[in-house]
């Protein structure tokens, strides 16, 4: 029996990568002054880390990026929140490190980082 | 026309104006520069002082048992929110150390008369107005003002004296004695533990001050310059939340990480806090904003109340909302009716009680009548008249009211049946809206705090919320961590400076040093400082011992040891893990495992 070639080139190789490497939908609760700047109290965000998320909403709303995100360079290139500001992931930890990778379904919540009174 | 100390330490006078109210004497009594330089002011001299008068071991309400007004070397200094003082005496509520911290013009004009600090001591004979008019000295009777609620007395006082008289006044609360009562001035609340009921049991209605005596600054021109800059950086991020939202933006964010005590800490969040936050409330109530005396952060945000009582128009239209009243008055007593939350805070605030004792006491009996162990079957959780009820029958002591005015504690007591199992307590303070088994380092706080349950004396639920530690499930990491905001609270109540200025510092310790230096010409670094802390904390506790105290009150109620949350599993807290928390903490601060300073003699030969 014979072997067939080139019977099953794909064509749109690139839809594949797109696919495969795709953001994962983020769920971002604000409270206090971020709810403030952001003016919803919750928002879907598409992104792969904790920073490509923060960058997405310093895009999306100035007045977050100007209160909320460090204003200092990193080496990924990606927005951090300032330290006035924290982010749980979940209920669970506090997460600072703009690397922190996200799955779909995580939600992060953005608080105060002086959480009491 | 202001007049300059004779002092020759800058910042200070270098004496108390110590008061006798059944001897009717003053005196002037130094206080040197060695003492001051160890305990700083506010908080810390008033510990020392408290000591000095053998408060320890006597019974808060009789006239033996001394109650102090302490200024610190920042008062009367350009320096946002420096406008502060401390009420330290014994607790009525807990028999134990209490400090509670204002923010007015009192403290400028008292420390205008030229004393560091002023003690009271004895009683009056009758229902009395103290005045101190730069040092000079008057029992004044208190006439028809005794009876009255703060609010109308503030303006029968302004009315009779000169409108430079800066005053402390209690309410009926203060003179029935209700072991929560408070101290009002100009609205602001020496809240915790009960000081407005020494004053009561003095038969001083109010104390009014007024003096120009200024201390000088060491580097004057150095200090205005830091003044200037601490001003600009309190206008900004670090203080936006207190300026745009108040402390009430934290309803949302602990009801979300279930750590919002909710009917008596049966539960971790509130299904009706969204009705309660500030986001909602301004969106349904008129709201003005104020200041403190001095302050440049502006964090009073007062929402407009329609008048109680159409005929009596100083009944202020306004009543300024704080996380504490919040939580306590709301969630606490399972109260989700805006409209019953802020008028029971005004209510609270104008027959001078403590929001927080009150509505942990009244969550509490709502619980026991839940059990069927209290027979007051009108007391429910989530009935907002009931609370009104309640908080008008504690003010009058009347029926259960007269229950209620003793706290939780003694209530527990009283009712029996293991209630004090669930009774929100600690060493007889009611617990703040921080729930324990959701924050833990809070949770060690609170269990080690000689004041009692106290989230101003510890911040360390700052810890809880750092990502520094697991705040389900702490470990010993947490002990240092709760250590250092301890620290930081200690020299902010003695130096004195409003908490919500901490934000703004990078290096708190250090930079404190400086502004205090810059006062006072001394050499202090943020060792020093911190040797400070550990001295005052120390002393606190010394007090303590002396009144009493001992290793079993380190701890929490046993609910909040024996229970998960409901509504979050993972939030749970054992006595074995609390207590080598509290272990730990002791050793750190270089006491024995037990938390003694120095080792009883029992302790010693067993």
């Amino acid at each position: 029996m014979s072997v067939c070639r080139g019977e099953y080139i794909l064509d749109d190789l690139d839809g594949i990568d797109r696919q495969l490497t795709a953001p994962m939908p983020v769920t971002i609760e604000f409270y206090g002054i971020a709810r403030e700047r952001v003016g919803r109290d919750h928002i879907d965000v598409e992104g792969h880390s904790l920073g490509e998320v923060m960058s997405e909403l310093g895009t999306q709303f100035p007045e977050f990026a100007r209160d909320c995100l460090s204003t200092d360079d990193n080496e990924s290139g990606v927005k951090t929140l300032n330290q006035f500001f924290i982010a749980s992931l979940g209920k669970d930890r506090f997460i600072s490190d703009p690397q922190t990778p996200l799955v779909d379904g995580d939600f992060l919540l953005i608080l105060s980082a002086d959480a009491g009174g | 026309m202001t007049q300059k100390s004779r002092s020759s330490i800058p910042g200070y006078h270098g004496r108390y104006l110590r008061i006798n109210l059944s001897e009717e004497t003053a005196e002037f009594v130094p206080l040197s520069a060695d003492l001051l330089r160890s305990c700083l002011g506010g908080s810390g001299l008033g510990v020392h002082l408290l000591t000095l008068e053998g408060s320890a071991t006597v019974d808060p309400f009789l006239p033996a048992a001394a109650i102090a007004f302490v200024f610190s070397p920042l008062v009367g200094s350009p320096l946002t929110t420096s406008a502060k003082f401390a009420v330290v005496s014994k607790s009525p509520l807990t028999d134990r150390i209490n400090d509670s911290l204002a923010s007015s013009h009192f403290a400028i004009a008292g420390k205008g008369c030229g004393c560091d600090a002023i003690v009271l001591v004895g009683q009056a004979a009758v229902p009395t107005i103290l005045v101190i008019d730069d040092g000079h000295v008057c029992l004044e009777p208190a006439g028809s003002t005794w009876g009255m609620e703060i609010p109308r007395a503030e303006i029968e006082l302004h009315q009779r004296f000169d409108d430079n008289f800066r005053w402390a006044v209690i309410g009926p609360a203060g003179e029935q004695l209700v072991r929560y009562a408070t101290i009002s001035h100009d609205r602001r609340h020496a809240g915790r533990g009960g000081s407005g009921a020494i004053l009561g049991s003095k038969n001083v209605k109010a104390m009014g001050v007024r003096g120009r005596q200024q201390t000088a600054w060491a580097n004057p021109d150095a200090l205005i310059a830091l003044s200037k800059e601490l001003s600009r950086k309190s206008f900004g991020p670090a203080t936006a939340k207190y300026r745009e939202l108040g402390t009430a933006s934290n309803l949302l964010t602990f009801n979300r990480f279930h750590a919002l005590p909710t009917r008596n800490f049966q539960q971790g969040s509130f299904a009706g806090a969204a009705a309660l936050s500030p986001e909602q409330l301004g969106t349904t109530y008129s709201k003005t904003q104020a200041s403190c005396a001095c302050c440049t952060i502006g964090c009073e945000h007062i929402y407009g109340l329609k008048s109680p009582n159409a005929t009596a128009p100083e009944q202020p239209a306004g009543v300024r909302l704080e996380y504490e009243n919040l939580f306590a008055l709301g969630p606490l007593c399972g109260i989700d009716d805006p409209a019953a939350v802020l008028g029971a805070s005004q209510r609270c605030d104008a027959l001078g009680l403590d929001t927080i004792s009150t509505g942990g006491t009244i969550a509490f009996a709502m619980e026991c009548v839940e059990r069927g162990l209290l027979a007051e079957p009108w007391l429910q959780f989530g009935d907002g008249d009931a609370l009104t009820q309640a908080i008008e029958l504690i003010g009058k002591r009347d029926g259960i009211g007269n229950q209620l005015a003793q706290g939780s504690r003694r209530l527990a007591h009283n009712i029996g049946n293991n209630t004090i199992d669930f009774a929100p307590q600690v060493k007889g303070l009611e617990l703040p809206g921080y729930e324990p088994r959701a924050l833990q380092t809070m949770a060690l706080g609170f269990a080690v705090g000689t004041r009692g349950a106290d989230h101003n004396r510890s911040g360390a639920y700052e810890v809880d919320f750092s990502g520094q530690v697991d705040r389900r499930n702490v470990g010993l990491e947490a002990v240092p961590l709760a250590i250092e905001t301890e620290d930081k609270a200690i020299i902010m109540d003695s130096a004195i400076l409003c908490k919500f200025l901490r934000g703004v510092f990078t290096d708190f310790f250090a930079e404190t040093a400086e502004i205090l230096n810059l006062v006072t010409g001394w050499k202090l670094d943020a060792t020093e400082l911190h040797n400070i802390a550990q001295r005052i904390v120390t002393a606190k506790k010394n007090f303590n011992i002396e009144a009493g105290w001992t290793p079993k009150e380190d701890t929490l109620p046993d609910r909040l040891l024996s229970e998960k949350l409901p509504d979050d599993a993972r939030a749970a807290l054992t006595s074995e893990k609390l207590q080598e928390l509290v272990r730990e903490y002791n050793l750190q601060r270089g006491w024995s495992a037990d938390g003694w300073t120095v080792e009883p003699a029992a302790e010693k030969n067993k």
